[in-house]
């Protein structure tokens, strides 16, 4: 069922799923089988799914599904993706996608297709999702140095006193850039304490898993 | 054997519900004592991956569950003899040996727990149990191995879902996809996404914006898009030189849409102009506030002014005021001059009146305080001299001693010397003298020794004479001169021994002659003849005067 445009579905308070779909997506969905042929259908499904899951992937460009009636094919890309993003953000199962997708008066044929792809792939698709939002960053990676000021703004002569430049970071998934996170100077002493305080954790966690 | 199974079972009902407990243990087929074992062994070691059922058909399975199972066991320390055999081929014996081990094995807060509520897990509180769950995740991620940040999204996604791979949710804002409606486009627009559009892929291929993250936006752009006012969407965020876009007009067709919207349209214009008034009544409360701050700022300054001003205003009137009757004032102010200068001499004598016998008071105690101390130190100047002199004195006199000691010391030896010699001498004349005792002992021994030889002859000659003088008269005669002989000779001895007395005190007498004359008798006899003399003179004159002293009285 389409959300009609003029329906506002803020005050649609009947919790029905389908109505997370915006009317592109249906569209998008509708072109399924009808529009775009059964094979081409499949293999939209596919290629949309692999994208979805390795964005860096390079896949064989496929150029026949954008032949003919291209703007309907890259609508429906971007309804079967969106379909499997709303899915998996809800935690729908085969079956109750199906009878979403039925609820929908689809082609039987994409129903079919895109329920098998969804359970086939769901814990892939859970996976990649999981990944996805805003969090503190993590730390695996660490770069340091000693340093020591050779002249400053109010002295000409070095102060002698050795510090460590201590760079916390991580790698930048998708390009495996490094990301610097927190950059600290401390002596020694300070150092010790952090590492002090770091083995604490450790500890306070070993015993939290034994007891 | 019946209580031992009955234990066996209740705890097995506890950790598997779907096990009976009035089943016996020597009727248990291969499928419960699967279910059974693999479900103490998920209590004993949640991280262990177990199957836990047996599979129906094919041999081959049953045969990997089974042995997966045995493995499960031998690794939580079962030492039994266990193997697949155990499980697909039960034996009431092992099999009850297996399950006590594994109960045993519990963990305990899982029994006490279910002892004390019997099998009501879920009253555990939701703190227990989120600590439970948080204790397993520690467990299991301590145990995991590291793995590089880049092969965690392979090497951890078996045991944990997410890694530190976290993707920002940076959606791209304006994704261009073909509207629902095929009508609304304009030819060109159908042109533009038939041909040279690029498709979502393509739009999202960039690293700072993500795919699902985009999809989901526009997903609820489209559908939210048209009750938010525009402001709301333009939020800045994508760091993309924007993708080519063109505005869809959003879906709906403007003739159904009219009768719908107006009364939202009217709550609408309302919003707005409250929204206007609203800006422009906060306007002028802010210059109000620009004004009221600028005239509280002149209110200090004026205030400030004022206090400045007033004391030079009092000392104006003042003035003024003196001047108004210029003469009459100065002679006051002369006079009053004039009095209190009277009035500080005369303190000023009194001071000097005060201070004067007390400066001197002052100057005599320090000349006295001096003269003390110069008095003291005198008189220790002298005590000091005194024991000089003292010490001086003795000083010599030691000297002196030492000097007399250091002389006498040199005759002490000669005397020492002479002391030996004497010593020596007497030593000598010590054994000269035992020499002439030992002599005269031996001596008077020999004498001895002769005279009673002397005495047994006579004696035996007297014997033999005197028995034959009897008979014999020559013999008679010799017995008498024998007798004669031996008187003569005993008187001969007598005189030797006497004359030897004699000598003796001859001797003696000599030594105490010698004596007497080392003690100048001579001398001491004149000399007491001389005093007697003296006295027989004395006598005489005493006599003399008596008598002279008697003659007058008796010539008166």
């Amino acid at each position: 069922m389409a959300t009609s445009p003029g329906k506002s579905p803020a005050l649609d308070a009947d919790p029905e799923p389908s109505g997370l779909l915006s009317a592109t997506v249906v569209a998008g969905l509708r072109n399924l089988g009808a529009i775009i042929s059964p094979p081409l259908t499949k293999l939209l499904i596919a290629n949309s799914l692999k994208l979805t899951l390795h964005p860096d992937a390079t896949i064989a460009p496929v150029p026949e599904i954008y032949a003919s009636n291209a703007a309907c094919a890259k609508q429906s890309e971007y309804a079967v993706v969106t379909l499997y993003a709303l899915a998996t953000k809800h935690g729908w199962d085969g079956l109750y996608l199906r009878q979403q997708l039925e609820q929908l008066a689809l082609d039987t044929g994409a129903v079919d297709e895109l329920s098998r792809v969804y359970e086939d792939n769901r814990k892939e698709l859970v996976l990649r999702q999981l990944q996805l939002g805003h969090g503190f960053p993590h730390i695996t990676d660490i770069q340091w140095r000693i340093v020591c000021d050779v002249k400053s703004s109010t002295s000409d002569c070095s102060t002698g006193v050795a510090h460590f430049h201590i760079n916390l970071g991580n790698f930048r998934p998708s390009s495996g850039e490094r990301v610097t996170i927190v950059e600290f100077v401390c002596n020694a002493e300070e150092l010790q304490s952090l590492i002090n305080r770091l083995k604490e954790i450790e500890r306070h966690c070993n015993q939290m898993a034994v007891a | 054997m019946d209580e031992v199974d009955k234990i066996i079972m209740h705890q097995l009902h506890q950790v598997d519900a779907t096990i009976e407990p009035t089943e016996e243990l020597d009727g248990f087929t291969p499928e419960q004592v699967v279910r059974a074992v693999s479900g103490c062994l998920a209590e004993i070691r949640p991280d262990l991956q177990l199957p836990r059922t047996l599979p129906g058909g094919a041999m081959a399975q049953r045969f990997g569950v089974a042995s997966s199972l045995a493995q499960g066991c031998k690794d939580s320390g079962y030492r039994g003899d266990i193997g697949y055999q155990t499980f697909l081929y039960p034996n009431a014996v092992e099999l009850r040996r297996l399950l006590m081990f594994l109960i045993e094995q519990l963990p305990r807060e899982r029994q006490t727990t279910d002892d004390g509520t019997s099998g009501k897990a879920q009253s555990l509180s939701h703190r227990q149990l989120l600590q439970r769950q948080i204790r397993k995740e520690l467990t299991q991620q301590l145990k995991t191995p590291w793995v590089p940040q880049f092969a965690r999204s392979v090497g951890n996604r078996k045991s944990l879902g997410c890694s530190s791979l976290g993707i920002e949710f940076r959606p791209n804002i304006n994704l261009s996809i073909p509207s629902a409606n095929p009508e609304e486009r304009t030819k060109e627009q159908q042109q533009y996404f038939d041909q040279q559009a690029p498709n979502l892929f393509q739009q999202t291929a960039s690293s700072s914006v993500d795919l699902i993250a985009s999809v989901l936006h526009k997903n609820e752009l489209d559908r939210w898009g048209q009750v938010l006012p525009d402001s709301v969407l333009l939020f800045v965020g994508s760091e993309e030189p924007e993708a080519p876009f063109i505005v869809t007009s959003t879906t709906k067709s403007p003739a159904s849409a009219e009768e719908e919207v107006s009364p939202l349209q009217e709550l609408s214009n309302q919003v707005q102009e409250l929204r206007i008034q609203c800006e422009n009544l906060l306007t002028e409360r802010k210059s109000h506030a620009a004004t009221l701050a600028a005239l509280k700022l002149r209110e200090t300054k004026a205030t400030e002014e004022i206090g400045r001003i007033q004391p030079m205003l009092k000392l104006n009137e003042r003035t003024s005021l003196v001047l108004a009757d210029s003469e009459e004032n100065l002679t006051k102010l002369e006079s009053l001059l004039k009095t209190t200068q009277s009035k500080s001499q005369t303190l000023t004598q009194q001071w000097q009146d005060y201070r004067k016998p007390l400066l001197e008071t002052l100057e005599t105690l320090k000349t006295a305080k001096g003269a003390q101390e110069v008095q003291g130190i005198r008189n220790s100047i002298e005590e000091l001299e005194q024991e000089l002199q003292a010490k001086t004195q003795q000083h010599n006199e030691l000297n002196a001693t030492l000097q007399s000691a250091s002389q006498s010391l040199a005759p002490r030896k000669e005397f020492t010397r002479r002391i030996f010699e004497f010593i020596g001498n007497i030593r000598k004349q010590r054994g000269a003298i035992y020499k002439v005792l030992d002599d005269t002992r031996q001596l008077q021994k020999q004498l001895n020794v002769v005279g009673a030889q002397l005495q047994r002859q006579f004696n035996y000659t007297d014997d033999l004479l005197f028995q034959s003088a009897k008979h014999d008269l020559h013999a008679k005669r010799a017995y008498k001169l024998l007798a004669q002989l031996h008187s003569n000779c005993s008187e001969l001895v007598e005189c030797v021994s006497l004359t030897g007395n004699v000598t003796k005190q001859t001797r003696e007498l000599e030594v105490q002659i010698d004596g007497e004359k080392l003690k100048n008798v001579l001398t001491n006899l004149q000399k007491i003849t001389g005093d007697i003399q003296k006295f027989e003179q004395h006598i005489q004159e005493l006599q003399g005067q008596i008598r002279a002293l008697e003659h007058p009285n008796a010539g008166s």
